[in-house]
């Protein structure tokens, strides 16, 4: 190609194949095809969630300024976190009138401003978008990142948003079948080249994935759940599960999780068992106050067989507490005494 | 006084995202290098010219090209209102103003291709209930953008007091860029668009540009208000060849300007003959524009 200008222009190396098999010239804007970045993004993280070591992950808000929102995930990927997400929302939770901005196209900006953390929603709700459009967004982030994506999804839940913005919002056996369907119909289209789907509420007729997904044969699913319903569906379709609630009460939902896997004969120990810190979610909590309190509150939750963690961090005027603890006992909380292991990022 | 001696012309580029994420990020840093106003994408599921063709999604793709550019306009020309709720459209919408610091230009269109909406499952309503839910659409992005908090009973969406918050970075909202070509289309967006974009012969664009002052004067607006706009397609224009050198292109923009358009904006030639692209951009776009 020759294109005179300053700008560095690079013509992929990459060779690929279109549909039929046959090798395409990549700079063919007839028959273009995927590139696969930086497969080794995968290959270490897998190493990571595969060897038992503990996760360490950043759930913030979308209420801020764009420039600050950039610079916290950039300084929390810097800190060696090993997860960066955002929630799914019109409003904050805290309030109708605080700002929020739509979670996928941050999350797409986000993905330009850090290397090396994985990436998503924790989780996208069901209700906001057809699962087709979810897939398509959740593909195109996947090559922007470089296959660093995260595919979170729940069901949906906060009806005030809905009411607010004029949005269905159907009763909970309705959300629950819908969910089970657009989780279906996402695995099955992510990991095909072609898909048909015949759902009661979505529909895929020879719909083509292209391009693929960066990772295979699919970014991984999390799926946010808390009720037995809702883990039977992890149980067969997660490749990640999030929930939060107390310690005992985690421990119970891990172990049904383990139970419904066993019923389906698939291997409990293929889902990651990840948990949610959410100010809001428990105002009792506080593992910033200290080292201490956090390395007890880590503890607390592995012992109910917890390896990801995924944190809302304290105000900006107690990130200093966050700096000492990812510096001072991370590396020494991702080794995990159970397995012997541990990795560093 | 005519639209066309007001506004200053205006060349934009429109890629279809059918290029690997690599070739999207540094053809769009080029092109903006090379000084072409605005960059814009498609919104499809699949290529229109190829089903079977690869396609990212429009909305997350343009958040993070926004990234790779610092100074060119940004848009989906333009965004189907048949996959998304109007609601998270303008949530998006804002998000990317953000992102790019103000450079967005939010462009809506009814929908029309059906074969993607059968692949994908999703709703393609008849005719009369696609206008209806359009218009519907564009009334109440209109609203809730310049606004703080709206209310909006429609018969298809709804809000109940919705806070836009935060508010976008362009006031009162970034434009509404409105896709239109038959007449009842023409008239709906003469009520809400800052620019009007439609695309055919030089002869159907004077027609065209022609209803488009008279909705305005039967709609209370001031018709050099809505900047006129084409999009240069080359699947559907096979007797236009603006790419052939500059000379056509400049004999392009000469007759499609007689016709009343202030914008243009261009599918690029296919990637072995890119160079023109970068000839046209230094070689006459700077006196077309103030020509």
């Amino acid at each position: 190609m020759n294109l005179d200008s300053n700008v560095v222009y690079r013509q992929s190396s990459v060779t690929c194949r279109n549909h039929l098999g046959k090798t395409v010239d990549p700079g063919d804007t007839a028959t273009s095809c995927s590139t696969f970045p930086s497969a080794h993004h995968l290959e270490e993280f897998m190493v990571k969630s595969a060897n038992g070591s503990r996760l360490f992950g950043i759930h913030t808000i979308q209420t801020m300024s764009w420039p600050e929102l950039m610079r916290q995930w950039q300084w929390f990927e810097e800190l060696g976190f090993d997860s960066l997400w955002l929630p799914d929302h019109f409003f904050p939770t805290a309030g109708r009138d605080k700002p929020m901005f739509e979670a996928w196209t941050a999350l797409s900006g986000l993905a330009m401003v850090t290397k090396r953390a994985r990436i998503g929603i924790l989780v996208s709700s069901n209700t906001f978008r057809q699962p087709a459009l979810l897939a398509k967004q959740a593909v195109t982030v996947d090559h922007q990142s470089g296959g660093r994506l995260e595919l979170g999804i729940g069901a949906g839940w906060f009806v005030e948003e809905h009411e607010t913005f004029g949005l269905d919002f159907p009763e909970t056996r309705m959300l629950v079948d819908r969910y089970a369907e657009a989780v279906e119909l996402i695995d099955t289209y992510l990991r095909n080249d072609e898909s048909s789907f015949h759902g009661e509420h979505y529909q895929l007729n020879g719909a083509f994935n292209r391009p693929p997904p960066v990772q295979r044969p699919r970014p991984p699913l999390v799926m946010g759940a808390h009720g037995p319903r809702m883990l039977k569906l992890v149980a067969r379709y997660a490749d990640c599960w999030n929930s939060f609630a107390p310690p005992d009460e985690l421990r119970h939902r891990n172990d049904q999780l383990t139970a419904f896997c066993e019923e389906i004969g698939r291997d409990p120990a293929s889902i990651k068992r990840s948990m949610f810190y959410g100010v809001r979610q428990s105002p009792e909590d506080d593992p910033w106050q200290s080292v201490d309190a956090f390395t007890d509150y880590i503890g607390q939750y592995a012992e109910a067989g917890i390896r990801e963690f995924v944190l809302q961090p304290p105000p900006p005027d107690r990130f200093g507490m966050v700096e000492r603890i990812a510096s001072d006992i991370l590396p020494t909380l991702r080794h995990d005494p159970a397995t012997g292991r541990t990795t560093t990022p | 006084m005519t639209p066309s001696t007001t506004t200053p012309r205006s060349f934009g580029i429109q890629t279809i995202q059918t290029w690997t994420w690599q070739e999207m990020h540094e053809r769009w840093a080029w092109f903006e290098e090379l000084g072409w106003d605005s960059l814009w994408l498609p919104d499809h599921f699949i290529p229109t010219a190829r089903p079977d063709g690869p396609m990212f999604e429009a909305w997350t793709l343009l958040a993070a090209l926004a990234t790779k550019t610092t100074t060119a306009r940004l848009g989906v020309l333009v965004s189907s209102n048949t996959f998304r709720h109007p609601a998270l459209l303008a949530k998006q919408a804002v998000t990317i103003d953000h992102i790019s610091d103000g450079r967005m230009e939010l462009g809506v269109g009814a929908g029309w291709f059906a074969e993607e909406h059968e692949m994908f499952g999703l709703d393609f309503p008849k005719t009369g209930e696609l206008v209806e839910r359009y218009s519907e659409a564009i009334d109440l992005l209109d609203r809730y953008l310049s606004g703080d908090q709206t209310t909006f009973e429609g018969e298809y969406y709804n809000l109940q007091s919705a806070y836009n918050r935060p508010a976008p970075v362009q006031k009162p909202r970034m434009p509404l860029m409105l896709g239109a070509h038959g007449p009842r289309m023409i008239d709906l967006v003469s009520h809400y668009a800052d620019t009007w974009n439609s695309r055919g012969t030089p002869e159907e664009m004077r027609e065209r540009n022609r209803r488009m002052d008279e909705a305005c004067v039967r709609n209370d607006r001031d018709p050099c208000a809505i900047k006129r706009s084409m999009l240069y397609v080359v699947a559907q224009m096979p007797e236009e060849q603006p790419w052939d050198s500059t000379d056509a292109f400049a004999d392009f923009v000469g007759r499609f300007s007689d016709a009343g358009v202030q914008e243009f904006i261009f599918q690029p030639p296919p990637a072995d003959r890119l160079k023109i692209v970068g000839q046209v951009a230094r070689d006459i776009l700077p006196s077309l524009r103030s020509s």
